[in-house]
């Protein structure tokens, strides 16, 4: 998996998240060979406010999402502070690359307004769901 | 304000300067401030030594000598070795009370419709926001304004800034004050003089009508138990193994033996995950579902989370034992802090092989120390056969 993606964070249910869904401009680059081969995947313009560090495992990714304490602005204009464990299966997208379509990530989020508070408008830790497809 | 109003506002700060200068500067979290007000005060008559308490976030230190936070907020302090990590210093817990009007009996802030429920911000307030998950969105109020939260109808807050209403202990972890003197401060000596006035008998009996005493640590079993002795399989981001300066997962093997060597990023015997890294141990005994928790993890900086799994094989299927946990207990002697986890929790009945994972999960690319991640030195195994 390499070049531009869009990352998209659907909390879980019980979350009350203030929106269903919160997506990000990512990029894609291959995240070392050894001791086992991974994937790096940050936010666009500011890589390590957002970002992934994946193991490539059998045609699927597994690994750490992390914000720092600053959260992570959405498209949506809300901002998003993740830990979580992700994992999911990678397919074969439109161009030729891989992408997840259908994710999981295990571990706390918590959401607020563009210049808010962690967690004024929620927080929980939960499984949550999200999309990893390319752009 | 008159003319001579002003003058004297001018005269007063001229007389204050000097002895403001040389006041020895402390900066506590808000929760944690008003519990070192009156133990400052005796520091000083003691002492001679004046004292200046900045409120706020204790990272950055912003000049203070000497910083008290939860542990959750000193983490990258210590860890980056702008506090020393020799110095931190458990000075005791404080709990989390729910306020309500007197006589509403509410037994969870969780339940409350039709109100907005205040709730402290930052890092030290993160797991009791999470506990109010449950509350429709817009009805959290986030600060870290003393006032505003003390004077709120409905509110979760530490006992110390709770206002009037009925207060009922909360069902969250306790913050654990923890001081630290500052690396490099020119007053680094005054702050190791009031660190060691904060630990004495005086200071204790002082802060104990604010701070409740530490629990005792519950030591291994009277069975030396194992620890584990080989490692299976293991894996840290490569931006991870390239940052860091402790990647030896060999490090895990055997009993803990980490320690600080002085210095900023100075450590031997322990490895740091990285983001989101982990290792396979096998335990070379098969751990079984005994009474009380069945497996202890050593993790050497504050209560950085780690997140365990087990099973009877090292290429798994592993089970899900505990997700980030914080993992900061302190008690038994040893450098590392730790943890336990307990085999119910899968549930399973024994394993061999246990996986321990980073569960801090910080952005490899902000991280600015050699020991990002959980910093793991050992891994006990509890019951066992």
């Amino acid at each position: 998996m390499t070049g531009r993606y869009v990352l998209q964070i659907t909390p879980a249910a019980g979350c009350r998240a203030p929106i269903a869904t919160f997506s990000f401009p990512m990029d894609a680059a291959a995240g070392g060979a050894a001791p086992k081969p991974g994937t790096q995947v940050v936010l666009t313009g500011d890589p390590g406010g957002l970002e992934a560090e994946f193991l490539n495992e059998a045609q699927a990714l597994r690994g750490g999402v992390g914000t720092t304490a600053d959260g992570a602005l959405a498209n949506e204009s809300l901002r998003l502070w993740i830990r979580v464990i992700a994992s999911g299966p990678v397919v074969r997208a439109n161009d030729g690359r891989g992408e997840v379509r259908s994710g999981t990530m295990m571990g706390y989020v918590a959401f607020g307004g563009a210049a808010g508070d962690e967690g004024e408008l929620g927080s929980c830790s939960a499984t949550h769901t999200f999309v990893l497809g390319a752009r | 304000m008159t003319r001579a109003t002003a003058l004297l506002a001018l005269a007063l700060s001229a007389l204050a300067g000097p002895a403001s200068a040389d006041a020895l500067r402390v900066r506590a979290n808000e929760a944690f401030a008003p519990c070192l007000r009156p133990v400052l005060t005796a520091f000083t008559n003691e002492t001679g030594r004046a004292t200046v308490l900045d409120v706020g976030a204790p990272d950055p230190p912003r000049g203070a000598a000497l910083v008290v936070g939860d542990d959750s907020e000193m983490t990258r302090l210590l860890e980056g070795g702008r506090a020393d990590v020799r110095t931190a210093a458990d000075l005791g817990d404080l709990p989390w009370v729910t306020v309500a009007p007197p006589g509403t009996q509410v037994r969870s802030l969780a339940s409350v419709t039709g109100a907005r429920v205040a709730v402290l911000g930052g890092a030290a307030g993160r797991v009791a926001r999470e506990s109010l998950a449950g509350l429709p969105p817009g009805s959290l109020v986030v600060s870290r304004d003393a006032a505003e939260l003390s004077s709120a109808t409905y509110a979760l807050v530490p006992r110390s800034l709770a206002g009037p209403g009925d207060h009922v202990r909360a069902d969250v972890t306790p913050l654990v004050a923890t001081a630290a003197v500052v690396v490099g401060s020119p007053d680094e000596a005054g702050a190791r003089r009031l660190l060691a006035f904060l630990q004495g008998p005086h200071a204790r009996a002082v802060l104990g009508a604010c701070l409740d005493a530490r629990p005792t640590a519950v030591g291994a079993t009277g069975v030396a138990a194992p620890y584990a002795t080989a490692v299976a399989d293991w894996w840290v981001p490569a931006c991870s193994l390239a940052r860091n300066g402790y990647n030896n997962p060999a490090e895990l093997v055997g009993p803990p033996d980490a320690l600080n060597l002085g210095g900023r990023d100075n450590y031997r015997g322990l490895m740091s995950l990285g983001q989101g890294g982990w290792v396979t141990l096998d335990m070379g005994a098969t751990v079984v579902n005994g009474p009380g928790a069945d497996i202890r993890i050593y993790q050497a900086t504050s209560n950085e989370e780690v997140t365990v799994y087990a099973s009877a094989s090292a290429s798994g299927p592993f089970t899900l034992l505990g997700l980030r946990e914080p993992c900061g207990r302190r008690g038994l002697g040893t450098f590392s802090n730790f943890c336990e986890f307990d085999l119910a929790a899968g549930p399973l009945a024994e394993a061999r092989f246990l996986k321990i994972e980073d569960g801090e999960i910080y952005p490899c690319l902000s991280g600015d120390t050699l020991t990002e991640g959980a910093d793991i030195d050992a891994v006990q195994a509890l019951n066992f056969r």
